[in-house]
């Protein structure tokens, strides 16, 4: 058991180190002074999720502490090959790769690995930050991008289009489907919510839209709230940093011991409401006539989405309104 | 009155006749079994013989299974003319008078009665000589061999010079009962038994009947060995037995493994036996066969490190060599001397032969690491530092060691049959040396791709009836290996796999993840 727990081990710390060398250096760099600058948010549900036997036994390497013990490849007797020394077209292979085999480990073993598909998503829109002001800079013969927000050429000349940020949503698309076998929602979202960035939520978002892509899936109470309380803890470390959302302060209740969830009515953050537009399904009646106009206002750019949202509210199991119910609420509205 | 033949048989009483009979049939039997040539034609003088008797109204159809293929030639051959006298005066025409045929009629009685004596004391005497040397003649269909008296060993020893080999020349001698003392009952019995005696021993017969024989002795020999549970410190001895007997049952085998002498030599038997591990191993060219490991290494593979890392060929210690050459011979090859009447279904290697055979060289691999421990531990305590002529010994035991992984691997991986119990095999290696490891990481690139439809033979008692390839078994050995004892070569392991996750190979690539993943 102790050689199968350090094989783990070595085996996830390789995927680690084979993503740093992704990211490279100053990527991996500017995200950890990104995460040095941010306060501490832990989830508090996870404190007891977390004090099994088996989780005692093996703590999976966080990207943090890969970025620490990375030396190239050498402890594994080899050596990465820094991605911006590739072609775009093979480093874009060469990332998928290494993501494809982080990703079946966590599919197999380790749900607790999706913390550190958090982290590399935030290293990589990081990354990808730097690169766009080296670009806004005039340095335009970066090699590669790590961010699909920015179109550069390689030396080939061929379009590289690649992004990172986009590989990674496209393993967690195969994975979380089938995680879902042996892992309980709350308990994948449990881990996924544990950092409260700013630049996870789109990963997040994505996640629940895979988990919840059939419309007629129910979606249960606990799941909404373990997605509120992350909303939750978002706007309290928002509210702590910049002191500006004056309005959400009165809605928490400071001396109560556990957190009051927000309704869906009271999300103002559409960051935060867009968070929640897979799981409308699970929502109450009231709750959804309430949050109906914020809703549709939010979708009101892209027709599939709001097309989406109508149905989940009509066809889900049980249906949140009926037809005439919404059109009744659309019209009342004027919407 | 006319006295018949049958009236001869009547005389004779029902002990004298089933007596002849069996005496006929065992002549009969050690003849054909024992002599390829017959220059004084015995044989049909027997068959001559036997028939007229059985026209007497003789039974002589109960046969024995006792195979007599030491016979004394010479007696049975004197045996044999007097019955054919005895049943030549038995056959006469009756158109004599009477007198004439009482009187060859006691005549008869009496010649048969001659032959019978004759017979019986020639047995008799061969028996004794049984007793007394140990000879190889098989009690019950070949299975229950003769036990050899140990002290024979100890008698008469012949210069070493006779054996005209160069092993025996640097053989350091030992007494046979220092060898016995240090060498479990059970299994010194068993090594002797498997030889036949020097001074009993008739004229070379037969290739195949002593091939067989000596087969047999070794396979039984083999498996009291693997039956055996041996201290940690008679598993050197154990192993030094077995080569001891494979080397002497092949001493001129050089040109195929498939190939088998029937010059046994019980000296040459003596002066291996008496050789330590440490000098089976030296580092002497002369006693080192050149063992093939990679027929085409081609230069362009995709891994050119790799490659050269890569052995093509080893040097192994040449008893060695003819020991794991019996061990990884496969089954058909060596019963059909010995049985050609063996059915092919019966002939095949079950997978459960092929672990008991894969685990006897699991133990010699083990007893020759621990011999280099050993090595190493004594000298260091002796003089606190490894001197130059421990260092010396230690590293041909380590290359001896080497070599035979290596060799023992390579050949595992050629036999299509054998290639599920490679992981077995590695995995139970003390060390795994990095010439192999070099090898696994080289098929995984470059290894056969399987797929191929196996045969017959190799497809008996497995699901599949497809080859996997050795690329796959490579890979899966090397996934096995990460949980090798090795913890160096268990490391290694997990690193090769570890890179081919990077790999651009989308099979390779998925596999090892899929193992790894698992």
């Amino acid at each position: 058991m102790q050689i199968q727990v350090k094989c783990d081990e070595l085996v996830i710390r390789f995927g680690l180190h084979a993503i740093v060398s992704v990211i490279g250096a100053e990527g991996m760099a500017a995200w950890f002074e990104h995460q040095k600058s941010r306060p501490v948010a832990m989830d508090p549900t996870r404190v007891s999720e977390g004090s099994d036997d088996e989780e005692e036994m093996f703590r999976c390497p966080t990207l943090l502490e890969a970025h620490e013990t990375y030396d190239g490849g050498l402890s594994f007797r080899g050596e990465f090959f820094p991605v911006d020394t590739l072609t775009l077209s093979h480093g874009e292979s060469y990332a998928k790769r290494a993501l494809q085999l982080l990703s079946q480990i966590c599919m197999s073993n380790y749900i607790q690995l999706l913390a550190s598909f958090v982290d590399i998503f935030i290293a990589a829109a990081q990354c990808s930050d730097s690169i766009a002001a080296v670009t806004a800079a005039g340095a335009s013969d970066s090699l590669m991008e790590v961010d699909g927000a920015a179109e550069t050429k390689d030396t080939s000349g061929s379009p590289a289009r690649w992004s990172l940020r986009d590989a990674i949503k496209s393993e967690l698309s195969n994975i979380v489907p089938a995680m879902c076998q042996h892992s309980s929602v709350e308990s994948i979202l449990g881990v996924m919510t544990t950092n409260t960035d700013p630049a996870c939520k789109p990963l997040l978002c994505h996640v629940l839209r895979v988990l919840y892509s059939d419309y007629t899936t129910p979606v249960p109470a606990n799941v909404i709230n373990k997605v509120k309380d992350y909303i939750r803890r978002c706007s309290e470390e928002s509210h702590a940093s910049s002191d500006a959302s004056s309005g959400l302060t009165n809605l928490l209740d400071a001396g109560s011991a556990s957190p009051v969830l927000l309704p869906a009515s009271d999300i103002m953050d559409p960051e935060h409401l867009r968070l929640l537009l897979p799981l409308v399904g699970g929502l109450s009646a009231a709750e959804m006539q309430d949050s109906l106009p914020r809703v549709i206002s939010l979708c009101s750019d892209d027709s599939e989405e709001l097309k989406g949202v109508l149905i989940r509210i009509t066809k889900a199991r049980p249906p949140v309104m009926t037809k005439a119910s919404l059109l009744v609420c659309l019209h009342r509205y004027r919407i | 009155m006319i006295q018949g033949k049958g009236s001869v048989s009547d005389l004779m009483t029902g002990a004298d006749r089933e007596g002849l009979a069996r005496a006929v049939h065992r002549l009969i039997r050690a003849i054909t079994a024992s002599s390829t040539a017959d220059p004084e034609g015995t044989v049909p003088k027997l068959r001559s013989s036997v028939s007229t008797l059985e026209a007497m109204g003789l039974d002589v159809s109960g046969a024995t299974n006792q195979l007599l293929q030491n016979s004394n030639l010479s007696g049975l051959k004197r045996g044999s003319d007097a019955l054919e006298v005895g049943a030549t005066h038995a056959a006469l025409e009756d158109d004599e008078d009477e007198g004439v045929l009482a009187e060859r009629k006691s005549a008869a009685v009496a010649a048969i009665d001659e032959a019978e004596r004759k017979l019986k004391s020639t047995l008799r005497g061969q028996a004794d000589q049984e007793a007394v040397g140990g000879g190889a003649v098989g009690r019950t269909a070949g299975s229950e061999l003769s036990v050899g008296a140990c002290t024979e060993l100890s008698k008469e020893l012949p210069s070493l010079s006779s054996t005209a080999t160069a092993a025996a020349a640097r053989v350091k001698l030992v007494s046979t009962v220092q060898t016995s003392s240090s060498m479990p009952l059970s299994l010194f019995a068993a090594t002797h038994s498997s030889n036949v005696s020097i001074s009993q021993r008739p004229a070379p017969p037969s290739a195949d009947s002593y091939s067989a024989l000596a087969l047999i002795a070794l396979k039984n020999m083999l498996d009291s060995y693997c039956n055996t549970d041996f201290g940690t410190e008679k598993v050197t001895v154990v192993t030094h037995a077995v080569i001891v007997v494979t080397y002497a049952l092949f001493p001129h085998y050089t040109s195929s493994i498939h190939q088998m002498q029937s010059s046994l030599s019980l000296l040459f038997v003596k002066t291996v036996m008496s050789m330590t591990l440490t000098d089976i191993c030296s580092n002497d060219p002369s006693q080192q066969a050149i063992v093939p490991i990679i027929a085409t290494l081609s230069s362009s593979t995709a891994e050119p490190k790799l490659s050269d890392s890569v052995p093509t060929l080893v040097r192994l210690p040449r008893c060695i060599w003819l020991f794991l050459g019996f061990i990884l011979t496969l089954k058909p090859a060596i019963v059909d001397a010995a049985a050609a009447t063996t059915s092919m279904d019966d002939s095949i290697d079950s997978m459960e032969d092929i672990r008991h055979r894969v685990g006897v060289l699991v133990k010699f691999c083990v007893a020759l690491h621990r011999e280099v421990q050993w090595q190493r531990t004594q000298h260091a305590g002796d003089a606190g530092l490894e001197t130059e002529e421990t260092h010396r010994i230690c590293a041909d035991l380590m290359a001896a060691y080497e070599a035979t992984c290596l060799t023992v691997m390579s050949r595992l991986l050629q036999i299509i049959r054998w290639r599920p119990v490679l992981r077995d095999f590695m995995h139970a290696l003390p060390m795994v040396p990095a010439a192999c490891l070099h090898t696994l990481q080289l098929l995984i690139f470059t290894g056969s791709q399987g797929g191929g439809l196996l045969s017959a033979y190799d497809v008996r008692d497995k699901g599949d009836s497809k080859s996997k390839g050795t690329r796959l078994v490579a890979l899966l050995t090397m996934g096995q290996l990460v949980f090798a004892t090795d913890e160096a070569a268990a490391y290694t392991a997990l690193c090769c796999l570890l890179w081919c996750c990077l790999s651009e190979d989308f099979e390779l690539r998925t596999r090892v993840i899929s193992l790894l993943a698992k």
